[in-house]
């Protein structure tokens, strides 16, 4: 009976502030990877990673049971958070190893479903749980929303409680529950004669047999009787952008980086004499690496800013600092095109209110921009202006300008104007509009073919300046 | 197994003298547990008696003395003392997180006086002769820790460094915050040294947490079933099995099992897979009583399917951990 199987070998792992696996032990790591995290990225075991959060929360050693998913099994682990000055520190006992075909890890097919299950559970703001035949065994509808009695609900198919307004029509009502799972998945769902509206989320539960067993179903208020619910955010958008960044950082700028770097190293002949097409080819290939990650910047911020319920932060900003900033940064850029940045003058101010960061990756944008299709020898200009209870930022160029019909089109996403192979991918002025608008201000054209164009961020005033 | 004589029961009898003693500790002791129930479990009518009700909030005032203790570097004059607990107690009457794991204890506590005072089980022997030094030295840890447990409640005692990182966190911040209301100027001090006593608190040291490692060390599925070692000690081990086989809290499955409706405590039973005949042995063991046991006998439970179980059991487990920070 007594057979202790357990490895009790402590397995350790480092995470910073963010939650982001900074050292870990080999079987750590590769638990964090077969979930989908990568090297420096957000622990991806949400059980772990919450615990450590509580224990720097509290600042205190906390040592708990915690079930965790590691490719195909669910193990029980023994885990101990230390939480330190820059992160928190993990010791674990009680690891399986499962390749070497423990049997006390619970090894099903339902593994993977479970880990699914595991990650959806955190976000959901309620839960049910169906049986084979889509019949309700538990109901948890969330904080603030009635309770049903029991009765009403034990047992009974869920279609006869709730509505789907998006498959109406589409199949026989009556028979829903007969349809595949799949259907419901992504669907919005109705409590009737209630204005409430979730999103749900529908994961099967199997014990190793083909069809489920039951199904687990999330929740997601999308709208409330009064009003569309602001929905409760996972994470702030600060750490989406580190979670998406991060994961998509390591598994697509790595490699792409690595590609780069190989290409620029042979295109130079930094190695050894090579033939010139040969070395032609690869400097093309460090090129097209080089627009792929720009690519790739893009969609990652298009990632972020396209998420409901982005928000920037509320930053005193100075403008006239940040445009010197942006043109500084981009300096050297603008010299390869004997291109001049007439930035304002030191002592020139204009307060206003949104994220640092945000506001200057606007300004490179539009400076990019101004400089890659403004003619070489010409002039760009950042001024300062304030319209009432806005500050403005201008960027104008000396280029080719806009026609009204493209005005209203450049800030389209993928929005090209008919150009290509100048690295653009269509994304930024779009990205660039949204980020100032998350902020309370909006970015603007004025424009007209032939006479270059000027650029408007415009963001609150700060009055307490 | 369910031939063992003279079992102890929960000593009913001795409710008045217990009150009596909780009523030397505090007058304010029977208003406490009044509230405990009238707070937390004013729908479920859980079961709780008055001698019940006098040790938890004996419990609440012996770790507000022990809070204000650390905290107060010089002793305190006796009158002022109990003032003081007295104060912390009222404050924390309607602090659900903390009653409701003082509720748990006391009916694991319960379980452990019904149990015969039998020598260690071969089981707990196995486990302290283990060669496994680690799986040896969690055993007579548990074994040591069950004692002072014992000795604790019976005596309406809680150790403060037994409670969960998150409650110890409450229970400082919120003495801390008692203390220096009269004294503003010395709030800072009072939250430094509040600091260095979180910082060197060791939740592993813990007798829960000593059992829930031991429980995931060692558990499998055999082991799960065998109850037939349970003993004083092996009640609360047998406890944590259920609660990392079933991912149910540990305290919700004390809780689970102290309603006076046993549906709830069987389903979660019958979730981790014992037969209907075992569950009803098993109450035997614990002498909980099920007044619908003829409606619900073994054949009811046995025609209960287990997923349907674990799916029901499953919507307990996320209201699990609830300990507030």
């Amino acid at each position: 009976m007594n057979n202790f199987t357990r490895q009790n070998a402590i397995v350790t792992a480092q995470l910073d502030s963010e939650g982001a696996l900074i050292d870990a032990d080999a079987r750590l790591l590769n638990a964090h990877l077969e979930n989908g995290g990568t090297h420096g990225g957000i622990l991806a075991l949400p059980a772990l990673l919450e615990l450590c959060q509580r224990a720097r929360r509290l600042d205190m050693q906390l040592s708990r049971a915690v079930t965790v998913y590691c490719g195909e099994t669910r193990q029980n682990i023994w885990a101990t958070a230390k939480p330190g000055a820059e992160g928190a520190t993990l010791e674990i006992t009680g690891w399986s190893d499962s390749d070497a075909g423990d049997e006390t890890s619970e090894s099903s097919a339902d593994a993977p479903e479970g880990r699914v299950d595991d990650t959806r559970r955190i976000g959901a703001d309620g839960r049910i749980r169906l049986d084979a035949q889509f019949k309700i065994l538990s109901m948890a509808l969330g904080p603030g929303i009635p309770d049903m009695a029991p009765n009403n609900y034990i047992l009974r198919t869920w279609t006869d409680i709730f509505d789907f307004p998006q498959l109406s029509g589409r199949f026989d009502e009556t028979a829903l529950w007969k349809q595949d799972w799949r259907i419901y998945d992504g669907q919005v769902m109705a409590l009737r004669e209630c204005g409430i509206k979730w999103l749900v989320s529908v994961v099967p539960e199997k014990s190793g047999a083909d069809q489920p067993e039951g199904y687990n179903v999330y929740l997601r208020v999308v709208e409330t009787e009064n009003t569309i619910a602001p929905k409760p955010e996972l994470l702030d958008s600060d750490h989406l952008e580190k979670l998406f960044s991060g994961q998509l950082g390591s598994t697509l700028r790595q490699p792409i980086g690595r590609i780069i770097a190989n290409a620029q190293t042979i295109g130079e002949m930094l190695q050894g004499p090579l033939r010139s097409d040969y070395a032609s080819y690869a400097k093309d290939i460090a090129q097209a690496g080089q627009h792929l990650l720009a690519l790739v910047e893009d969609l990652s911020d298009l990632e972020v800013v396209e998420r409901e319920g982005f928000r920037a932060a509320e930053d005193e900003i100075e403008l006239g600092d940040l445009a010197r900033r942006a043109a500084g940064l981009l300096a050297v850029k603008a010299s390869d095109h004997n291109i001049r940045i007439d930035i304002p003058c030191e002592d020139e101010t204009m307060p206003a209110l949104g994220e640092f960061r945000r506001v200057l990756q606007i300004l490179l944008n539009l400076l990019t921009n101004a400089i890659r299709y403004s003619p070489d020898g010409s002039m760009i200009w950042l001024r300062l202006e304030r319209a009432g209870d806005r500050a403005q930022i201008i960027v104008a160029d000396q280029g080719s300008g806009l026609s009204p019909e493209d005005q209203a089109r450049v800030f389209d996403k993928f929005e090209r104007l008919g150009r290509s192979g100048d690295g653009g991918s269509g994304l930024g002025l779009y990205i660039s509009r949204k980020l100032a608008r998350a902020m309370g201000g909006d970015l603007q054209i004025e424009s007209a073919p032939g006479l270059g164009a000027r650029f408007i961020l415009e963001l609150p005033y700060n009055f307490e300046d | 197994m369910d031939s063992r004589p003279h079992k102890k029961r929960f000593p009913q009898a001795g409710a008045d003298d217990l009150i009596r003693s909780a009523q030397a500790v505090s007058g304010a002791a029977l208003q406490i547990g009044t509230h405990v129930r009238m707070q937390l479990y004013p729908q479920t009518g859980i079961f709780m008696d008055e001698a019940m009700k006098a040790r938890i909030g004996a419990m609440v005032l012996s770790l507000g003395g022990q809070a204000i203790g650390l905290l107060r570097e010089e002793s305190l004059a006796e009158n002022e003392k109990i003032v003081t607990q007295r104060s912390f107690a009222a404050e924390h009457i309607g602090a659900p997180s903390l009653l409701r794991y003082l509720f748990a204890r006391t009916t694991e506590w319960s379980y452990i006086q019904g149990m015969e005072q039998s020598e260690l089980s071969p089981d707990l022997q196995r486990r302290i002769e283990s060669q496994d030094g680690e799986i040896s030295k969690t055993a007579m840890s548990a074994l040591i820790a069950q004692s002072r447990f014992v000795t604790s409640v019976q005596n309406y005692h809680y150790p403060l460094a037994e409670l969960p990182a998150e409650l110890v966190y409450t229970v400082m911040q919120d003495t801390v915050r008692y203390l220096s209301r009269d004294t503003i100027a010395a709030k800072k001090e009072y939250k430094k040294r509040a600091k260095n006593i979180l910082a060197d608190f060791d939740e592993n040291a813990n007798r829960l947490s000593g059992q829930m490692k031991h429980a995931v060390m060692t558990f499998d599925e055999a082991e799960l079933g065998d109850f037939a070692t349970l003993n004083n000690v092996g009640v609360s081990q047998f406890f944590a099995a259920i609660a990392i086989h079933t991912s149910v809290n540990l305290d919700q499955i004390y809780i689970l099992s102290a309603m006076p409706d046993r549906t709830a405590f069987a389903t979660l039973l019958r979730a981790a897979g014992y037969g209907g005949g075992e569950i009803l042995k098993l109450f035997e063991l614990l002498t909980l009583t099920w007044h619908d046991f003829e409606e619900y006998g073994a054949a009811q439970l046995d025609g209960l399917d287990i997923n349907v179980a674990q799916a029901i059991v499953s919507a307990w487990a996320d209201d699990g951990e609830s300990y507030p920070s």
